[in-house]
């Protein structure tokens, strides 16, 4: 929990820091850190799906 | 006589010296050759060319613009860090596969002519299937054979399309292709060689069976000479563009459910290609700029990132994640020179991937290809993910396995050690990299929007992977990859071929090994078969593209 914590703080420093030095940003703020949050759940998922229901196979012996 | 020397030549010379002196005299060319080789490539000017006939052919071995002079210098260079990597593992057949592998790709990087480029693009396939076969486990074996079997396959495309090409009286010197007649051809042996999906399985089926050194050279030269060989023909095509994204998002999906380390970094070789064939793809000055720089940034961090994977291995005899962990005490020069690697690709400021990468996607953006730039994004997050924590995490961290390594060499340390300060270097100054690029490039990548969109983005992909990090550890299972659609067919095709491959070893035995006096008899049955079956399936290839040249005309 501290290193989500900590991840947490970091994560909410650099937003505010794109507040103050970033006039009139390409993308809305904080947009990348969402995007980096929800992309990496994303990807865990589908791709854990994927393995279970499809493309996983338990080892052979040789392996 | 040619005013130029071609940076092959030390590597040949090099390849020889390999082959036949003693070690002590040897070693010293491991580091001479490349050094030259380097040295040659960075003098090149544009324009430079030298030409030769053989059998009433006009060969252009030597012509010099920027692009190909970019891959020249970041092969050249990647061949004398994979040389030092490898001084402590005193294997001929490794040095000698290495070298002439270098060779090949500078060959193909330099052709002016399609026969040039193909007779380096066989070399190339050859040489690895040594690299491959270095491993030096049974395993390696079948998987070089594979290997071979599939580069073989695209080799004869090649040919066939370069075949087809020349026959319409079309110009021997490479140049830019549409898509259609020889040119689908030209395109698919291209795509087997980018691993463009679904062409790609071999890849992560034979580099993680080689040696740790020789992972490393075969990760630097068939997908980057693909990507060359792309950009060269093909740019601007939009089909790339399309597979270049798919690329980089299967590369990062099989990674997830990836437990051999190795295996897990050769799918991020497949999502990092995937960047420099969208950027071919897109085909601007930019894009194009982009998918060379990031070629050459792959070659150095993805090289750093399997030489941290491979002594790990080296030192552990341990390859899997299920088999890892809390090495960090043991090995930390080890991990901290892997994270650096690991960040570049990640695409962290101060380092090469960081620019490179932001290149591409910038390039996307110019266009207002939102949807491809945000697919690069997430495979990004994806790269992140696995290489910059799950990998790193389990190995090094997570639950300690009370393993006791062995010491890694000091050269393997400091090939890692000069690799990452060139990663570094080029970070902090990309301008260097700049100059060598195919088009001016005058792209800023350190403005603070985009450095803290980026710190962002890997922030949210760390607190992601804190929350999901239970279910992220590896898994002792196999994963399906598209060679599962070929495997079979390919297995009742030997079963059903098998009284010919006898024949043709029969034959290998009696005439090949007279003519050769080699006591082939000695050789064990089953590889008698296995080099019987190689031989019947490159006899097929060749008799299929005769037929085909011969229905074309």
């Amino acid at each position: 929990m501290r290193a989500i914590a900590v991840l947490v703080v970091v994560t909410a420093l650099l937003a505010v820091a794109e507040v103050v030095l970033v006039a009139g940003p390409h993308y809305p703020r904080g947009v990348f850190a969402v995007f980096g949050l929800l992309g990496c759940v994303t990807i865990v998922v589908v791709s854990k799906l994927l393995g279970k229901i499809w493309l996983q196979r338990p080892a052979p012996s040789d392996e | 006589m040619s005013d130029w020397l071609h940076p092959a030549w030390p590597y040949l010379a090099g390849a020889v010296v390999s082959l036949l002196a003693p070690g002590p005299v040897a070693r010293p060319f491991l580091l001479l050759a490349p050094a030259a080789a380097v040295a040659i490539a960075w003098n090149l000017p544009d324009g430079a060319r030298a030409t030769a006939t053989v059998m009433g052919q006009q060969l252009t071995w030597l012509a010099v613009d920027a692009l190909g002079r970019v891959f020249a210098i970041i092969f050249s260079v990647i061949g004398g860090l994979g040389a030092l990597y490898g001084v402590p593992f005193p294997s001929r057949r490794l040095h000698t596969a290495a070298f002439v592998a270098c060779a090949a790709a500078l060959g193909i990087a330099l052709a002016g002519d399609w026969l040039t480029l193909y007779v380096a693009w066989e070399a190339l396939a050859v040489a690895s299937f040594v690299l491959v076969l270095d491993g030096g486990t049974g395993r390696a074996a079948k998987a070089a054979l594979r290997y071979l079997l599939v580069h073989v396959s695209g080799g004869a495309l090649l040919l066939a399309g370069i075949a087809w090409h020349l026959a319409a009286g079309r110009s021997s010197s490479i140049q830019r292709l549409e898509l259609g007649g020889p040119g689908i051809l030209i395109l698919l042996a291209f795509a087997v060689n980018a691993a463009i999906p679904p062409l790609n399985a071999w890849l992560t089926d034979a580099y993680p069976e080689s040696s740790p050194a020789g992972t490393v050279f075969l990760s630097a030269f068939a997908t980057k000479a693909a990507v060359y060989a792309l950009a060269r023909v093909f740019p601007g095509h939009e089909l790339l563009v399309w597979a270049g994204v798919a690329m980089a998002l299967y590369g990062v999906v099989f990674a997830v459910l990836e437990n051999d380390i190795r295996r897990l970094l050769g799918y991020h070789i497949v999502s990092q290609v995937g960047y420099m064939v969208t950027g071919v793809g897109l085909g601007t000055p930019l894009a194009v700029s982009g998918a060379a720089a990031h070629a050459f940034s792959h070659i150095l961090y993805k090289g750093l990132l399997l030489m941290g994977a491979g002594a790990v291995v080296h030192a552990t005899g341990r390859r899997k994640l299920t088999e890892l962990g809390g090495l960090w005490r043991a090995m930390p020069w080890t991990l901290a020179l892997y994270m650096i690697g690991a960040f570049s690709i990640s695409g962290a400021p101060l380092l090469n991937g960081f620019v490179s990468k932001s290149l591409v996607v910038a390039a996307a953006e110019l266009e207002h290809r939102e949807v491809v730039a945000w697919l690069l994004y997430l495979a990004s997050v994806g790269t992140f993910l696995h290489t910059g924590l799950k990998l790193p995490f389990f190995t090094f961290f997570g639950e300690e396995q009370r393993i006791t390594p062995r010491p890694v060499p000091g050269a393997t340390l400091a090939a890692m050690a000069v690799t990452a300060a060139l990663c570094f270097a080029i970070g902090v100054a990309p301008a260097a990299m700049y100059r060598l690029l195919p088009h001016p490039v005058s792209y800023e990548p350190y403005t603070t929007e985009h450095v803290l969109g980026m710190l962002q983005l890997l922030a949210g992909t760390a607190i992601g992977f804190a929350l999901l990090v239970r279910h992220l550890g590896g898994e002792a299972t196999v994963t399906l990859d598209t060679d599962a659609l070929y495997r079979p067919p390919g297995r009742w095709l030997a079963r059903s071929a098998a009284p010919a491959v006898a024949r043709v070893a029969d034959v290998l035995e009696s005439a090949v090994g007279r003519a050769v006096a080699l006591p082939v008899s000695d050789i064990p049955r089953a590889l008698q078969l296995r080099l019987g079956s190689a031989v019947l399936v490159v006899l097929v290839m060749l008799g299929a593209v005769l037929a085909f040249l011969s229905i074309i005309g």
